[in-house]
């Protein structure tokens, strides 16, 4: 178990190795000049720009400028932002709460409504309950979360006055950006559970339950669903990664703070440092999290080893 | 008992994972302290209290005025910096900081009398040190000042002539420097916060101005209180005391629809930047007043490339002119919001010449002759001459919406008319580097905020950062560089007038229409003034 972490651990460093060469090519790649950008109209002279350049270190070589970047993140820096005047590390400190605390509340959204969702559905598999269910279902993975957060600011907010629109980024301000970002993950998890519990209900040892004379209930929640919800628990997992992506466009519908809104920010300005260590840092906590699932899932279902 | 285990193990993991970092609805997770404390929405909004909510387009990159490039900073410094004058309406310079000023013979040398009794926002006296202090931090690289540094133009020194006294002198006469000395970049921060904290600047400058800065909330807000020593407002505001408002609230709210929304549910009191179709629909709204303050500079317009074939053609620049209805383009584009322009100063920007009206208004015909005269003929309903097929290429930047809009309704007109254009929108920062080339591009929306006509120069003349024409006249530079160094107003308006005349005979530039601030508030928010650079000023504003 041991040698099986630190081989995951260790495997993770060609994998963000990779990821950072990649993001640093591509933002790289991509034509443009931050520097004029960042001077914006009010430089007076083309020396200006070139003077920048050089201070940024911006017309040294791609190899160059990567591996200076790297001996820094080894060190824990992550260089500066030249748009925001600020260090990366403290940028992304300060906004990564609030990106976490978004997720975090999606996903319980996520959970709640997909689980009961899913449960409701198999045990009523066929009747109109199921069918409704599983509409819901699809209309969260289908509709894009730009639209459904503009539509749930003008019903609750415009219209009916509920939820205040801009006020804070926390408490009831909460509640439209999770449910934006949860419905989608819902959908998933509702199909999962409702898809898994049915096949559950069918195996040999629900007969076997059932024939012992044991109440249907608890049949269904101690036999069925406690199998059912294993395959889920990678669903949830991976959900929650794309929860920190999806976050980048719910962020910028509801003005919240986060690494997603900054990230836009970023790339748009051809912020090099700043996209580079929020690549890292979202690519990091994304192996992260699929580290923990992996392990999580060989913790409680023991036919799994872990090698 | 081994299965009990598992199945709590299991639902305990799914939980474990969503709940082990937070709990939900309360403070981020580990957020510092600084930033999780919000003043409630209620207390906020509430009428009685004069404190108001502005939902404000975006974060600046910096408040402190003297690093800032970006008009947004300025609309906030405003509140939080004095200048040493204010430009009254007709942008002739009245005393602010300083209450009188003299120039010597040479046209370098400026003396100004300072204002006494004024203290900066921490308690720091205002005086003849101070501004010393303050021009001589823009004019330190380290600062990296992006635009005050530039407008403070060929600047060679300051010096403290007593308490109340400084003189500022230059390499060469620099005619616009009075303008600028009123526009919040040059605005006066406390020597005692700078030394101790220059950094600090960025969120928290401290001038002494009626309102000063009470919290810095990253990506939120930034909110500013009543500065309760304020007592000196320039005389051109007409105003005595400190300000009637306790607090102004910037909310950044980036979606221009949530801004609005913001305004109708009496979340905020004011918004800045109203998407223009969201306008005219608050403008019917019996509960909200609009404002639409034209920004100083030029008006939002195209940049012929004079460098690159086929616009490097005077004959096909002008043609093109005619072949373009801006009535049409600003309806399409911009919902009919704003007025058309047709010089390359806007309305409402000193230098700002009338007489350009209607020069170049929609004739396709007289397109067609010119394009004739110059040895073009229709082939398949495009023009075409020595078997080339007349093609542009119009740049956009794709972040800004406005723009890639005018460059779309304006290919439709030139297609329209037989000219192949096609429309291509970058990243700012792409945009630039092409542009700064200029080898791809034929035309380009874009525009320049300034306030005085010195602005022409960096537009027009050869090597100038924002000549995105590639523009070279020797006569036209000579006469920018001449205007730059006249101290007399109107000496210097004659020179303008020629060169603006040149510029739309030549046909550089496309003006399409009158950039402006659509602003809107509630109707119970009265007194709001803007000043020359189209800021709004809150020192007199109140809440009925």
């Amino acid at each position: 178990m041991l040698s099986y972490l630190i081989r995951r651990v260790i495997a993770l460093v060609p994998l963000l190795l990779g990821v950072s060469m990649l993001v640093f090519l591509i933002i790289h790649l991509i034509p443009g000049n931050p520097v004029a950008m960042l001077l914006g109209p009010n430089a007076t002279s083309h020396a200006e720009v070139v003077a920048l350049t050089k201070e940024l270190g911006l017309n040294q070589s791609l190899p160059e400028q990567y591996w200076k970047w790297l001996i820094n993140v080894l060190q824990g820096n992550l260089g500066y932002s030249f748009t925001q005047n600020q260090a990366v590390t403290d940028l992304i400190a300060e906004m990564l709460p609030f990106t976490l605390t978004l997720s975090v509340c999606a996903l319980v959204v996520a959970i709640v409504i997909g689980v009961s969702l899913g449960v409701v559905a198999a045990v009523r598999q066929g009747s109109f309950i199921d069918t409704l269910a599983l509409a819901s279902a699809n209309l969260g993975i289908a509709i894009p979360s730009f639209w459904l957060g503009l539509l749930l600011i003008l019903v609750f907010g415009v219209a009916l006055k509920w939820i205040p629109i801009v006020s804070s980024p926390n408490g009831v301000g909460l509640i439209l950006p999770s449910i934006t970002l949860g419905w989608g993950a819902a959908g998933l998890i509702t199909r999962m559970v409702r898809s898994s519990l049915i096949e559950a209900m069918q195996e040999d040892y629900i007969r076997t339950a059932r024939a012992k004379g044991l109440r249907r209930r608890r049949v269904l929640i101690k036999h069925g669903l406690r199998n059912a919800l294993l395959p889920t628990l990678v669903v949830v997992g991976l959900q929650f990664g794309s929860l920190l992506a999806g976050s980048v466009v719910v962020e910028v519908i509801f003005s919240r703070p986060g690494i997603g809104r900054l990230l836009i920010q970023a790339i748009l300005a051809k912020d090099y440092a700043l996209v580079q260590g929020l690549v890292l840092v979202i690519a990091s906590m994304y192996a992260v999290i699929n580290l923990i699932v992996d392990i999580g899932y060989g913790v409680v279902d023991p036919r799994i080893k872990l090698r | 008992m081994n299965r009990k285990v598992r199945v709590i193990g299991s639902l305990g993991l799914i939980a474990g994972i969503t709940s082990a970092l937070a709990g939900c609805g309360k403070a981020p997770v580990g957020a510092p302290v600084n930033s999780s404390t919000t003043i409630p929405s209620k207390v906020v909004s509430s009428s009685s209290s004069q404190n108001i909510v502005v939902a404000f387009p975006y974060q600046p990159d910096t408040l402190d005025p003297n690093v800032s490039g970006q008009a947004i900073s300025g609309m906030i410094d405003r509140n939080i910096v004095d200048t040493l004058v204010w430009i009254n309406a007709k942008g002739q310079p009245t005393p602010d900081l300083a209450t009188k000023w003299s120039i010597d013979a040479t046209k370098t040398v400026y003396t100004f009398t300072l204002r006494q009794g004024v203290k900066f926002q921490d308690g720091t006296p205002f005086n003849a040190n101070a501004v010393v202090f303050n021009l001589n931090r823009i004019e330190n690289p380290a600062t990296k000042s992006q635009s005050a540094i530039s407008e403070l133009g060929p600047f060679k020194s300051v010096k403290a002539l007593s308490a109340y006294k400084v003189q500022i002198t230059l390499k060469q006469p620099f005619a616009p420097l009075l303008t600028y000395l009123g526009t919040p970049n040059l605005g006066i921060l406390s020597p005692t916060a700078v030394q101790k904290n220059s950094q600090a600047m960025a969120t928290m400058p401290v001038g002494t101005g009626p309102f000063e800065v009470a919290k810095w909330v990253p990506q939120q807000e930034v909110v500013l209180k009543k500065n309760p020593n304020y007592n000196w407002a320039p005389p051109a505001l007409n105003h005595s005391g400190p300000a009637t408002l306790n607090s102004i609230t910037f909310k950044f709210v980036q979606n221009a629809q949530n801004r609005v929304s913001a305004l109708q549910t009496g979340e905020a009191q004011a918004i800045d930047t109203v998407p223009p179709t969201s306008f005219d629909a608050l403008k019917q709204d019996a509960n909200v007043t609009t404002y639409d303050t034209p920004y100083p500079g030029t008006p939002r317009y195209l940049a012929f490339n004079t460098s690159k074939w086929p616009t490097n053609d005077v004959k096909v620049r002008q043609a093109l002119e005619y072949a373009v209805d801006r009535q049409g383009v600003i309806k399409a584009a911009d919902s009919g919001v704003y007025s058309v322009a047709w010089g390359p100063l806007q309305a409402g920007t000193i230098g700002y010449n009338p007489s350009f009206q209607g020069m170049y208004a929609y004739n396709v015909n007289k397109a067609a002759s010119i394009l004739q005269q110059d040895g073009w003929s229709k082939v398949n309903g495009k023009w075409t001459k020595a078997g080339k097929t007349l093609s542009v290429s119009i740049y956009a930047i794709s972040g800004v919406e406005d723009w890639t809009d005018i460059a779309t309704a304006v290919q439709a007109y030139l297609q329209q008319f037989g000219v192949d254009a096609k429309v291509v929108a970058l990243a700012e920062p792409a945009w630039y580097a092409a542009i700064m080339k200029g080898s791809s591009d034929n035309m380009t929306a874009t525009y320049f905020m300034g306030t005085d006509p010195d602005i022409l120069r960096s537009l027009f003349t050869p090597g100038a950062f924002g000549n995105w024409s590639l523009y070279s006249n020797p006569t036209v530079t000579q006469e920018l560089n001449q205007a730059s160094q006249t101290p007399v107003m109107a000496d210097r308006l004659k020179i303008y007038n020629k060169v603006q005349q040149t510029i739309m005979n030549e046909a550089v530039m496309m003006p399409i229409y009158n950039e402006g601030d659509l602003y809107a508030t509630t109707k119970n928010l009265t007194g709001l003034t803007f000043d020359m650079s189209g800021y709004p000023v809150y020192l007199s504003a109140k809440l009925k």
